[in-house]
């Protein structure tokens, strides 16, 4: 059974600011001005911490991701 | 008479063994008890760096890397490289002490073409030692910082990269890196020959004049460096302002909410408001071009920051929401130090004038 990804990071050397990761989860992340992805729930360079009833779409945004910028952290 | 220290000049080993004896082997626990701070920004604790590239060397079974970083990308501190051409013995010295310590002979170092010369030659007169790679520092701003320093090193352009796990845990060729500033390694220098941790290099740059860089001891206060009544800008372009009446020692800046961080210290020749314009200007034109939220941000938050400093209305609110977006967005913490740079000038700018019979330290809020 593969372990449950405890938080998300952007690898934004990736990003390209597609934005479909805030568009499948926008309880987490809201678009800047220029359309790549924000959170209040802290920094994404080092990951921010995945709500239960997130861990789906997040799983389909890091899937869906054309730069395979989304990264699943399983924890520490 | 002072004892020897970090700045005498010492032009060959010969002089270099005279002015402060033969080295003795150094442990982690010497280097904790010390208090050994980084020298290159972070102030992190080498002992705890130490330990993490120790463990990492355990688990993962692989030989670690030792990275001396003399690439001192901030114009504001010279120190740097004042140091590696008065004493790279002292430099290498701590580089050995290290590396041996985690007993690995893979050793780097990285410099400026200023003191290039000066480590070939020092090389040249070091016997019975593993060798050291020696290498030229990338130009630009970023290129100092410890993930585009390994980058560098491998042939691919020096701007930083993102990764799940810390240097210390996996860089240069997937080993355990340590990567350390070149003043921190002399500091471990000293240590081998049992000298506490009481200095720290300062560059200190008063209106136009370029830096001046000294040595001077940790409990030194800010006002015998600079002169008083002045906003004073601490750490660099990644620094913290602080406003005309504070004071503390050097080593209890945390008082003014600040860091010596690179010890580059700066009284500007005009006003805080137009000197963070220009540092935002170099910050925005200093960016590795790659992470949206910074190279697009970083001007953004310039060009805000002039519109507040001409009175535009409404401007301080893009300033606040722009340096808002910065931190935790990007490859390495060029925003973040951009962000916070700002946050504090606002707080010096938005301070009431000097109180006459104010505590002489006065508190920043972050």
């Amino acid at each position: 059974m593969p372990r449950e990804p405890l938080a998300m990071s952007i690898d934004f050397t990736r990003c390209a600011g597609h934005g479909g990761c805030i568009d499948l989860l926008p309880e987490l992340l809201t678009a800047d001005p220029w359309g790549y992805p924000a959170s209040a729930a802290g920094p994404l360079r080092s990951g921010v911490p995945l709500p239960p009833e997130t861990i789906r779409p997040a799983r389909e945004a890091a899937r869906l991701c054309p730069r395979a910028a989304v990264l699943l952290d399983a924890g520490r | 008479m002072t004892r020897p220290g970090l700045l005498d000049p010492a032009p060959d080993v010969a002089a270099h063994l005279r002015r402060h004896g033969s080295p003795r082997p150094v442990t982690t626990l010497q280097i904790a008890h010390a208090g050994i701070l980084g020298c290159g920004g972070g102030e992190f604790p080498l002992a705890a760096k130490l330990t993490a590239v120790a463990d990492a060397t355990a688990t993962r079974g692989r030989t670690p890397v030792v990275i001396g970083n003399g690439a001192e990308t901030d114009p504001l501190s010279r120190k740097d490289r004042v140091l590696l051409r008065t004493a790279p013995h002292l430099v290498l010295d701590g580089l050995d002490a290290v590396a041996d310590l985690l007993r690995t002979e893979s050793r780097h170092l990285v410099v400026h073409d200023d003191a290039f010369a000066s480590l070939v030659r020092a090389l040249t007169e070091r016997r019975g030692r593993p060798p050291v790679a020696l290498h030229h520092a990338a130009p630009g701003f970023v290129a100092g910082q410890e993930t585009a320093l390994i980058a560098a090193l491998t042939g691919r352009p020096a701007v930083p990269f993102h990764s799940a796990e810390r240097p210390t845990r996996r860089g240069l060729g997937g080993a355990p890196t340590l990567v350390v500033n070149v003043e921190t390694l002399a500091h471990v220098a000293l240590l081998s020959r049992g000298r506490p941790f009481t200095t720290r290099l300062v560059s200190v740059t008063l209106g136009p004049t370029p830096p001046r860089v000294l040595a001077v001891p940790r409990t030194t206060r800010l006002r015998e460096l600079v002169p008083p009544r002045r906003p004073v800008l601490i750490g660099g372009h990644h620094g913290t302002w602080v406003d005309a009446d504070a004071d503390a020692p050097l080593d209890r800046l945390d008082r003014l909410g600040a860091r010596l961080g690179t010890g580059a210290l700066l009284v500007p020749a005009t006003d805080v408001a137009s000197t963070t314009a220009a540092l935002l200007d170099r910050l925005a034109a200093e960016t590795a071009g790659r992470c949206g939220p910074c190279r697009l941000g970083l001007p953004a938050l310039a060009t805000a920051w002039r519109r507040f400093i001409a009175g535009a209305p409404g401007a301080r609110d893009d300033v606040r929401a722009f340096a808002g977006l910065l931190p935790g967005r990007g490859a390495c913490t060029h925003p973040d130090g951009s962000a916070r740079l700002v946050a504090s000038a606002l707080a010096v700018i938005d301070a009431p004038a000097m109180r006459h019979g104010a505590p002489s330290e006065v508190r920043r809020a972050s």
